[in-house]
């Protein structure tokens, strides 16, 4: 207790210098004259009473000097000093400070920035109950290893039988419309079975989750609404609950409010309405349930999927026409948020990381020039008495000041970073959904101790060089400080960054020109002069009659509009969200495959009209007409893949298919062929496809999509006024131009190399000055020597040669290293690449050059200086 | 006082402690000569040991310190023993009654032989 009391008491007396200072003056001052009084006393002179006094007192600084050391922490004291010595000295360089600062301070700021994405994307707890026990279980295609959705009746399959999950769960994500009171709006509905909210572990904020009733045919119809449609279209309403709302023109009953923000996995939905599960006919048939559930004590991930395992070979026995080779597949819920993000996040971590070490390197560059031109300095304060350890130490201060202050600024252009990003932040990108990036704890404890690390990190070389230097040369050299040749650090860390910055650069080269290619891809359709808008007519009509009828009026009504050249509708928009239908198909001439064998071929349904909206050629036969109606017989028009693929040699049209979609007893006949599109992304090569007649298969269509002569955005409200003029009610949302999902459907491959393309930018930036530093550092060192070789006959072009060589050799072995590490390195970003390999030498060659003739440019400055050298001048310089 | 022995700190402690008790409040000076004093000279007091003991006393709360006029009316830093100090000293004097008693013991001349 009594130690620490003291130490508390020291601590104090750390603050409290200034006055104790003076206190201990006085006291001392007034024990002096006192012994002198004494000593007057005792007879003897005043002088020598003084002198008696003064020899006796052992030297009063002395004593000054032990109280001040027993009084504070002498290393807390030493520390401070050296803190404000640091200050001062900073303060007498403005410009080192500035650059140093501002160069680690780019680093951390990207590096802060970044981490705070991963920080929120990949680090953060998913806010549930217990969150690493949820899985979330899928079925196992014969034929692609991704997860696949689940059908309904396997479904309650598992919940029944399995003996690994506590509690499992389905949903299904699906739009609608809500209409009746106010605007018809379009929403975003998640349809979950009522085990859902209880498996997550959360609460209404208002009312109540479903009951296992309402989950039952028949039930009562309600729902749930998010916070936020709650506050926007009902004004936060207290007494909502119990009110009903109209839900794909179905009426609902209010039950709940879910808490604020709440998403699952990332999607966010507008409202909730339970699932009907049973074993009726309707859910035999389809796969489209997602998954959830949580692991029961003692279950591990391995034995929930060897469980599943036999589960699924005994459905299959089961139900072999459906589930024969089908498989379970059991995933960490984290796994699969976390997953796609995993390596586009790493790829940005690794290049502000680069990045980081860059600005490091060059800044104890800068510290190790520095502490060269202070050399005598430095002598100096060890002849008298510092010990190497105090002035490394005070070396180390001096650069974690520079790291704390560069921390600062860094923090903030972090911050203004991380701003910038979440608003350029594309919505299809992984981690879109980490929209709430904010600077918490962990990213503010990051920042700090990257500061921290990066002043120590730069500091320790030159402060390991002043602890071992040799007073003696030092000392003698006169007035150059500690003379070069000792270059080896100083290039060695030159050589590091041009490696760092060709690994960057490498990357950012493969990004963008993976990113041309995929902007060159010819989409398949006419993007330009096209106006898409979404409907949702589900409910609204009694019979499909009716629903076509509809459709085809308001085709004919948005074809009356001046400036429009065609219409039409489909129930899918290439590059839109979401992964586009499939289905079963075979020839007609040909024996029927074994179920589940057959061959899988995208479908839309389309009304006439959209190939000539969507621009997509048509290349033999004709598009749907209106002929193409129910009664009539049955019409399929294919992609020019599928014509390819399943008749090469032959010819497609005239030639019958059997297609699972529709009506799978009538063959379809092969009335056109139509171009390629790419459907999902521009990345995919197309894949067979066909396209139905909705008048034969009655769907509601989901876009209208126009052509039109000018800028289709002139035209939109005159379109939605006519489909409005039809039924007020209709909900019409997402009207776009299909230029927008053109750009939108890149622009995750646009943002990250936009992305490393400006940290690399930033990296070639201070590699430049690094090699600048360096080698106009060089010739001032060698200014005799350049001077003895003028003086001998060099001629100016030796001399910049001489300078230029030693600058391009740097970069060389740099990039040298450089290239070893990107060809080890560029491999993580293989699944990011689009037509060109990871290992291209190309972009690397450019790369590569690209740095030398850097290199030599930053070389020129300090070359023609060089080259300037007038010998007289430089002889006398000593 | 040419041959005075200057004092370890943890013995000095002792003796400012024992001569704040018989002595009562007390400013450095006065502390320093009282220990000469009673020592008969054979023990000086410097600043250099004196002053860092008083901050080190005063920080474990044996001791308190204020400013004061000493008897020359001179302003001047006075202590005192607080109640902590007393006990300190007291465990310290027995501890140290102790010691000297053991090393007595063994410096003696043997009264018996071995």
């Amino acid at each position: 207790m009594r130690i620490l009391r003291a130490w508390l008491a020291r601590l104090a007396g750390l603050r409290e210098r200034d006055r104790a200072e003076q206190d201990l003056a006085e006291e001392m001052r007034a024990h002096l004259e006192m012994r002198i009084a004494d000593n007057v006393r005792a007879g003897m002179s005043p002088e020598e009473a003084r002198r008696a006094a003064l020899m006796e007192s052992g030297g009063l600084q002395l004593a000054a000097d032990s109280c001040r050391e027993r009084r504070a922490l002498p290393w807390a004291t030493n520390l401070l000093q050296d803190v404000r010595f640091a200050f001062r000295t900073l303060r007498r360089s403005p410009g080192f400070t500035a650059v140093a600062a501002l160069t680690l301070a780019l680093g951390i700021g990207a590096s802060t920035a970044i981490f705070s994405v991963v920080n929120a994307a990949m680090l953060q707890r998913l806010p549930f109950l217990d969150p690493d026990r949820l899985v979330m279980v899928f079925e196992r295609s014969p034929t692609t290893p991704k997860p696949n959705v689940v059908n309904p009746r396997n479904f309650l399959g598992w919940r029944d039988r399995n003996r690994s999950f506590q509690t499992i769960a389905a949903l299904v994500e699906t739009g609608s419309s809500l209409t009746g009171d106010g605007e018809p709006e379009q929403i975003d509905r998640l349809i979950v079975s009522d085990s859902f909210f209880p498996l997550l572990g959360i609460k209404p904020i208002l009312g109540r989750w479903f009951t296992p009733q309402e989950g039952q045919a028949g039930g009562e119809q309600v729902a749930i609404l998010s916070a936020e449609l709650w506050r926007r279209r009902y004004g936060g309403d207290p007494h909502i609950l119990g009110r009903r709302i109209d839900v794909n023109h179905t009426p609902r009953t209010i039950v709940g409010i879910m808490p604020a923000g709440f998403r699952f996995p990332q999607t966010r939905a507008d409202i909730w309405t339970p699932l009907i599960l049973d074993r009726s006919e309707v859910n035999a048939g389809g796969r489209y349930l997602r998954t959830l559930a949580r692991l029961r004590a003692g279950a591990s991930m391995a034995s929930a999927q060897a469980d599943m395992n036999v589960l699924a070979s005994q459905l299959q026995k089961e139900r072999p026409d459906f589930d024969s080779k089908w498989g379970i597949t059991v995933v960490p819920l984290r796994e699969q948020i976390v997953g796609d993000m995993r390596t586009p996040l790493a790829m940005l971590l690794g290049a502000v990381g680069l990045l980081l070490l860059i600005a490091c390197a060059n800044v104890a560059n800068l510290m190790l020039m520095r502490g060269e031109g202070r050399g005598r300095e430095i002598a100096i304060r060890g002849a008298l008495g510092a010990g190497a350890w105090r002035i490394a130490r005070q070396l180390l201060v001096e650069s974690v000041v520079v790291g704390v202050l560069a921390g600062i600024v860094g923090l903030l252009i972090g911050l203004w970073t991380m701003r910038v990003l979440t608003a350029a932040l594309p919505d299809n990108i992984a981690y879109s959904t980490i929209r709430q990036i904010r600077v918490d704890p962990t990213v503010l404890l990051f920042a700090i101790g990257l500061s921290a690390a990066t002043g120590i990190l730069f500091g320790l070389a030159p402060a390991i060089k002043a602890a071992r230097s040799d007073l003696q040369p030092a000392l003698q050299a006169s007035g150059r400080g500690v003379a070069g040749g000792r270059s080896a650090m100083r290039n060695a860390l030159v050589v590091a960054e041009v490696g760092l910055s060709m690994m960057l650069l490498a990357g950012a080269g493969l990004l963008i020109r993976s990113f041309a290619n995929l902007v060159r891809v010819a989409p398949g359709f006419d993007a330009r002069h096209v106006l898409s808008m979404q409907l949702s007519e589900d409910g609204l009509f009694k019979t499909d009659v009716d629903m076509l009828n509809f459709n085809l009026d308001i085709l004919q009504r948005v074809r009356r509009v001046p400036g429009v050249e065609a219409a039409g509708t489909s129930h899918y928009l290439p590059l839109g969200h979401g992964g586009i239908p499939g289905t079963g198909f075979w020839r007609a001439d040909r024996p029927q495959p074994h179920h589940g064998e057959e061959p899988m071929t995208e479908v839309l349904c389309i009304l006439p009209g959209y190939f000539a909206a969507m621009g997509i050629p048509i290349e033999r036969g004709r598009p749907f007409g209106e002929r193409d109606r129910a009664g009539a017989p049955f019409t399929v028009v294919v992609n020019a893949a599928l014509a390819r693929q399943f008749f090469p040699g032959e010819e497609a049209l005239g030639k019958k298919l059997y297609i699972e979609w529709g009506h799978p007893d009538n063959p379809y006949e092969i009335v056109g062929v139509v171009g390629d599109v790419r459907q999902e992304s521009l990345d995919q090569a197309a894949t067979p496809g066909l396209y139905l007649s909705t008048l034969q298969e009655p769907t509601t269509p989901v876009y209208v999509v126009t052509r039109t002569l000018g800028d289709p955005k002139q035209l939109a409200r005159a379109i939605q006024s006519e489909i409005r003029a039809m039924n007020h009610d209709i909900p019409l949302s997402d009207v776009r131009t299909m230029d927008e999902y053109v750009a939108d459907s890149v622009s995750a491959p646009r943002f990250h190399a936009i992305l490393l393309g400006s940290f690399s930018a930033l990296a070639l930036l201070l590699a430049a000055i690094g090699i600048f530093g360096v080698i106009s550092y060089g010739v001032a060192q060698r200014t005799k020597e350049i001077g003895v070789r003028r003086a001998l006959g060099a001629g100016t072009a030796g001399v910049m040669r001489l300078v230029l060589v030693q600058a391009l050799g740097l970069a060389a072995t740099g990039v040298a290293i450089g290239l070893a590490g990107t060809f080890a390195g560029a491999r993580v970003l293989r699944s990011m690449l689009f037509g060109i390999a990871p290992n291209d030498a190309l972009t690397f060659a450019g790369v590569a050059a690209g740095l030398l003739i850097v290199a030599l440019l930053a070389g020129y400055l300090p070359a023609r200086r060089a080259a300037r050298i007038d010998p007289l001048r430089a002889l006398r310089f000593e | 006082m040419g041959e005075n022995t200057d004092v370890w700190q943890g013995t000095l402690a002792l003796m400012v402690l024992r001569t704040l008790e018989s002595m009562g409040p007390l400013h450095g000076y006065g502390v320093a000569r009282r220990i000469e004093q009673m020592s008969g000279g054979m023990v000086s007091v410097k600043y250099g040991t004196l002053y860092p003991a008083l901050i080190k006393l005063e920080q474990e709360g044996y001791i308190a310190a204020e400013w004061g006029v000493s008897d020359h009316n001179r302003r001047a830093k006075i202590y005192k023993l607080t109640r902590a100090g007393g006990r300190k000293l007291a465990r310290e004097a027995r501890q140290w009654e102790r010691t000297t008693t053991a090393i007595a013991r063994i410096f003696a001349p043997p009264e018996e032989a071995l």
